[in-house]
């Protein structure tokens, strides 16, 4: 008998092994009832989904790591998410078959936490948290900055642990103020187009910019509306654009950018290139943008200080918390929610200070009272205290998903607003971002 | 001139033991159905050759069929249906809402203001896109160094590999308007107040077309030097005995023989007035810059499904299955105008 195969032969059997190999690679993962490993596999493979910039700022796989090595039997993976992630989380809740457990980066007060709630992608971790056996786990809740605690609340159930947390403040460069004889940043409205206004004349050989706002709604206008009224939202749930409150401060933004140039054009324009060219003396943005000029020019040049505000009764300013959600439908909900416990709890001091470093301000009260009000090494970060205290004051952004429309139609008419040449009085501004925005949301159905 | 002999006729048998009519028609018409099938399974053989071809071509099929064909067909249902992705009552057949989509879509004020941009943005890139590539390819044709030839296509080549994203990031920084490079070298011959070219709304559409030129054109220009190269070389050295000079061979000879690679550029460009990318890297995000000045349909509609609200996915769809229209009819007129159907 011959050894050698017949070329029809050799076409069969890898035909075969082909349709073999499809058909294995086709068929469903061996998953025991109750989301247990296949056999032979005790393992529980707990994944979690983070953005690469969470990644890169935050040692979520060292946590993993240490998580791992003190809970025989449960594997962390954090695994960086990539475009479309959150339609195959979807779908794959929606089939019963989600492999990952937790989920990163979302907003609170902003659009995408309550995204993730209104879509059912998240599910409450209270009941986790509480049976969880993790250090820190009974105290978690309760330490939270109860701002920040409701923001990630939604009808009584918390959604959405923040490791951080970031809010719309004036990071100024203390040396450029200090050569106009400004040893504090300015209070009030006024007082910022006073201190701008030197600023300008001091810095118009070097050309710099008095102060700089980034184009977010929040981090310009809306801040100033903010600062302006303890009741910033409409019954529509919208910023009460045609209030008085709201015409001033487009005017005030108007005579900033477009009648006494003190800022970049339209207010932004090319802002982070001057800033790290040492060109621009304020920027009204999150706080981490501060360390960043921090990093850059020195940690006495750079600080950040609560924005001015217009009233002395106000709304605080625009904050967000940034959290991680446990997905619904997990495979191992309670494994996930402690190592959420282990990572990010109040009692993680190595985490809190990795949180700090990077710029990003602290949920926590021990935080404070423990590392930024109690380690002479984080006396630098002491303006948090200051961030924490706004925050803590601050209005709520009401839970929808309409802030992206608002801020998209908010960026298109401003800078008609203040474009060179520009007609357009901030009534009329205040009127085409309202009506903009209504029309638009009158086709939404959330 | 002879004649053909007509056929002769087989006389009728009339023996007594001959079939009779009847079996003779059964026996034929067995004949003839035997012979049918027998036809009709070669046919088949023909037809569909060796199975084991369609075992070796069934990871294709079946990986067109999962990553073309079903997209696209869902992408036609979403096109019909109130699909939002936020909201999971509208999926599925239930979402189905018929011409709703493309009521709203006529009335869509926005949509029509960022269609008319697209095709601005369009009808600048598309032209200046074609000429340049064209030229680039004709000057490097003439290179006759085989090295230099070589080193000449590389560079022109060079910006297509490079992603999209890397490229419109830093012909953003190029274009900034106080520390870029062009405005540097703007004021650096006298032009005191440059273009704020990516922050005023009159300049961000032009700014835009810059980068998408320099990223398609290195592609275009080796389509058109592949044309170039297999035009025959005697042609061009017998209009030259006849006296044609330079602009008349590439007018007369050059243009018509490169037919086909005008076809083939054109409706690959013609893919342009659905610019998505260069828009939202440029600008960062679905503003559609300053203004909303360079607001294309593709960043508009990216804004529906994926940013504003519900995520309202199938009227997203329409507008999508509104671009792919356009770009058939604008394929099926740049087919009709060359007459052409070789490319």
């Amino acid at each position: 008998m011959s050894n050698a195969y017949s070329r029809r032969s050799f076409l069969k059997m890898a035909a075969a092994a082909g349709v073999g190999g499809a058909l294995a690679a086709c068929a469903p993962v061996a998953v025991a009832p109750g989301g247990e490993a296949a056999p032979g596999s005790q393992e529980k493979l707990v994944r979690i989904l983070m953005p690469s910039w969470a990644t890169a700022e935050i040692p979520y796989d060292t946590t993993a790591r240490e998580f791992n090595e003190i809970n025989p039997g449960t594997v962390v993976q954090i695994q960086t998410t990539s475009e479309g992630w959150e339609t195959k989380v979807m779908s794959q809740i929606a089939d019963g078959s989600l492999e990952w457990c937790g989920a990163g980066i979302a907003s609170s007060a902003s659009s995408s936490l309550p995204r993730w709630i209104l879509t059912g992608m998240v599910q409450p971790m209270d009941d986790l948290f509480a049976a969880s056996s993790v250090e820190g786990a009974d105290q978690l809740l309760d330490d939270l900055l109860p701002v920040l605690r409701t923001a990630s609340t939604h009808e009584g159930k918390f959604y959405g642990l923040p490791y951080s947390f970031e809010n719309i403040s004036f990071n100024w460069r203390t040396d450029y103020f200090a050569a106009v004889g400004a040893d504090a940043p300015p209070a009030t409205l006024d007082e910022w187009l006073e201190v701008a206004r030197e600023l300008k004349a001091w810095g118009a050989d070097e050309q710099i910019y008095p102060t700089s706002f980034i184009p977010d709604l929040d981090a310009s206008v809306g801040s100033m509306i903010y600062g302006s009224t303890t009741e910033p939202f409409g019954d529509d749930m919208l910023l009460k654009w045609e209030s008085d409150e709201a015409i001033y401060a487009l005017a005030f933004y108007r005579q900033m950018v477009l009648e006494e140039e003190l800022t970049p054009p339209h207010g932004f324009d090319g802002w982070l290139d001057a800033y790290y060219a040492g060109k621009v003396a304020s920027v009204q943005a999150q706080s981490s943008r501060g360390v960043w000029g921090q990093l850059a020019f020195g940690t006495e040049a750079v600080t950040t200080s609560p924005v001015p505000v217009r009233a002395a009764e106000n709304s605080g300013t625009p904050f967000w918390g940034n959290c991680v959600g446990l997905l619904t439908g997990a495979p191992y909900p309670q494994e996930a929610a402690d190592y959420f416990v282990y990572t990010m709890g109040p009692q993680n001091d190595t985490f809190q200070k990795t949180v700090i470093r990077t710029g990003k301000t602290p949920v926590y009260q021990s935080a404070y009272d423990n590392i930024i009000n109690g380690d002479p090494q984080f006396r630098t970060y002491g303006w948090m205290n200051d961030m924490r205290d706004q925050v803590e004051r601050s209005v709520i952004r009401p839970f929808n998903n309409y802030f992206a429309i608002q801020d998209t139609h908010y960026r298109n008419y401003i800078v008609q607003l203040v474009e060179p040449g520009s007609t357009m009085t901030p009534e009329e501004c205040a009127k085409a971002i309202l009506e903009a925005s209504q029309e638009e949301i009158s086709k939404q159905q959330v | 001139m002879a004649r053909r002999k007509a056929p002769n006729r087989p006389a009728l048998d009339t023996r007594p033991d001959a079939p009779s009519v009847d079996d003779v028609r059964a026996q034929g018409a067995a004949a003839v159905a035997t012979q049918f099938l027998r036809e009709l399974f070669s046919l088949r053989r023909q037809e569909w050759g060796n199975p084991w071809g369609y075992v070796f071509i069934a990871p294709a099929i079946i990986l067109y069929l999962v990553f073309q064909a079903w997209p696209i067909l869902r992408g036609l249902y979403m096109a019909f249906s109130d699909y939002r992705w936020m909201v999971p009552a509208t999926h599925g057949l239930a979402g189905f809402n018929g011409l709703d989509n493309w009521v709203e879509m006529v009335q869509d004020k926005t949509f029509w203001r960022s269609f008319g941009i697209a095709v601005r943005f369009s009808l600048m890139v598309m032209p200046i896109t074609l000429i340049l590539s064209l030229g680039t390819a004709v000057l490097i044709s003439q290179v006759r160094n085989h090295f230099a030839a070589g080193f000449y296509r590389v560079i022109a080549y060079l910006p297509v590999i490079l992603p999209i994203s890397v490229a419109m990031l830093v012909w953003a920084k190029l274009f900034d308007f106080r520390f870029g490079y062009l405005n540097v070298i703007l004021q650096g011959v006298g032009i005191d107040n440059p273009p704020n070219w990516l922050g005023s709304s009159k300049t961000a559409l032009y700014a835009m077309v810059m980068p998408t030129v320099w990223a398609r054109f290195g592609s275009w220009t080796m389509l058109f030097l592949i044309g170039i190269y297999t035009i025959n070389r005697e042609v061009y050295e017998a209009a030259r005995v006849d006296g044609a000079n330079g602009w008349r061979q590439f007018l007369h000879i050059t243009i018509p023989l490169l037919k086909p690679v005008f076809v083939l550029v054109l409706v690959l460009g013609s893919g342009v007035v659905s610019a998505t990318e260069e828009s939202m890297i440029l600008f960062g995000g679905t503003t559609g810059g300053p203004a909303e000045a360079a607001l294309t349909t593709g960043v508009y509609l990216y804004r529906i499904a994926f940013i504003h609200g519900d995520m309202r996915m199938g009227y997203a769809a329409a507008m999508s299955l509104f671009l792919g229209l356009v770009n058939m009819a604008i394929t099926i007129v740049i087919f009709k105008a060359l007459r052409t159907e070789a490319a």
